[in-house]
């Protein structure tokens, strides 16, 4: 039987599924587990959140869509408010599947939209830090490991999210959830190179300022002008040396 | 809470939200292949990749919802940049997280 993904060398895949068993793996799981208790209180049942975070697969989205559940929205805004939500995955996705090197594997469509459904930024910070470390064809079987052990997670969170809310003490959820957002700070702040160094805090400190003016299109908007504003110092820097 | 929409009018609403976050991941898929692996666009996108991932992480930090809201802005913050000074002075990842995360804990529980 033909492989459904390319894994050439199981190391570097069991190296990624290792690696997300760990503060990865528990930080999103964390972070479902909260998106659970939002689902729940907006009045999903079980299965619609699985179903929501299995294919949404991307918080903002996710919290956007229970948000306007719970108030009652209609379906065309809820369908506008987790499309502009979730805008920024096209070019997390690209930016991913560059990192990857995906076309030299010359995959066909449906299996790299398959790859890169499951790429959440949990999973494309990891290989944004892990690709200088690792051979550029082995990172593509990291990623498979690791991707698809956080979606696991994920799912896990969300299942266990659903029903330990009665069980487990507010204050301990809320320290997880803290996880996510201070692991991905620190794996992006930590990159190699210097142009993703100043995107990373031109894009954090804009979009703090942006937030009140302009609400969710800050995250659009910092993003254009914090890179850009880092290509544009990167190519200054480039001219002057 | 009175939830308003019937059994297929609330799978309608996941379809939706299913549909709306394909488009873009789809549509990452096929612009990725039609553009150049090492030009200045792909550059581009890279870095804006990078300041929108910041600035999603940091609206969940500074304008939460759910359970982290209810924690103070100024502990967030605070345990944030914990979790930084450690980083720059150790150098190491996982020492970095562990020390952060203890201090928030300490921090919301305690204060």
């Amino acid at each position: 039987m033909r492989q459904l993904l390319p894994i050439i060398d199981k190391n570097f895949y069991i190296k990624g599924i290792l690696n997300a068993i760990n503060v990865p793996g528990f930080a999103l799981g964390s972070t479902m587990i909260g998106f659970s208790v939002i689902a729940k209180e907006a009045g999903f049942d079980i299965w619609m959140v699985l179903a929501t975070t299995a294919s949404v697969w991307g918080m903002p989205g996710q919290v956007a869509f229970a948000s306007l559940y719970a108030v009652g929205s209609s379906l065309v805004l809820i369908f506008i408010a987790v499309t502009l939500a979730n805008m920024r995955m096209m070019l997390m996705v690209i930016s991913g599947a560059n990192i990857l090197k995906i076309k030299k594997y010359n995959l066909p469509f449906w299996k790299q939209a398959i790859l890169l459904h499951v790429m959440a930024i949990t999973s494309w910070a990891q290989i944004g830090y892990m690709k200088d470390k690792i051979d550029e064809e082995k990172l593509l079987n990291y990623y498979i490991g690791f991707s698809f052990t956080i979606f696991t997670f994920g799912m896990l969170g969300t299942f266990i999210g659903f029903y330990i809310n009665n069980y487990v003490s507010s204050n301990l959820i809320r320290i997880f959830i803290f996880l996510t957002p201070l692991y991905i700070l620190l794996l992006i702040i930590n990159s190699k190179e210097n142009i993703h160094k100043v995107s990373v805090i031109f894009g954090g400190l804009i979009s703090i300022v942006l937030y009140p003016l302009i609400g969710n299109w800050c995250i659009l908007f910092s993003g254009i002008l914090g890179g850009s504003f880092a290509i544009l110092i990167n190519s200054l820097k480039k001219r002057i040396t | 809470m009175e939830v308003e929409y019937t059994f297929l009018q609330s799978w309608a609403a996941v379809a939706l939200a299913c549909i709306a976050t394909l488009i873009w991941r789809l549509m990452g898929v096929f612009f990725y292949n039609k553009i150049s692996e090492n030009g200045l666009l792909i550059k581009w996108i890279n870095s804006i990749a990078y300041s929108m991932v910041s600035a999603v992480m940091m609206m969940i930090l500074i304008y939460p919802t759910g359970a982290l809201a209810t924690t103070l802005t100024e502990h967030r913050i605070l345990g944030l940049i914990i979790g930084l000074s450690v980083m720059l002075i150790f150098k190491n990842l996982v020492s970095a997280i562990l020390i952060s995360l203890i201090s928030f804990g300490v921090i919301v529980t305690y204060f």
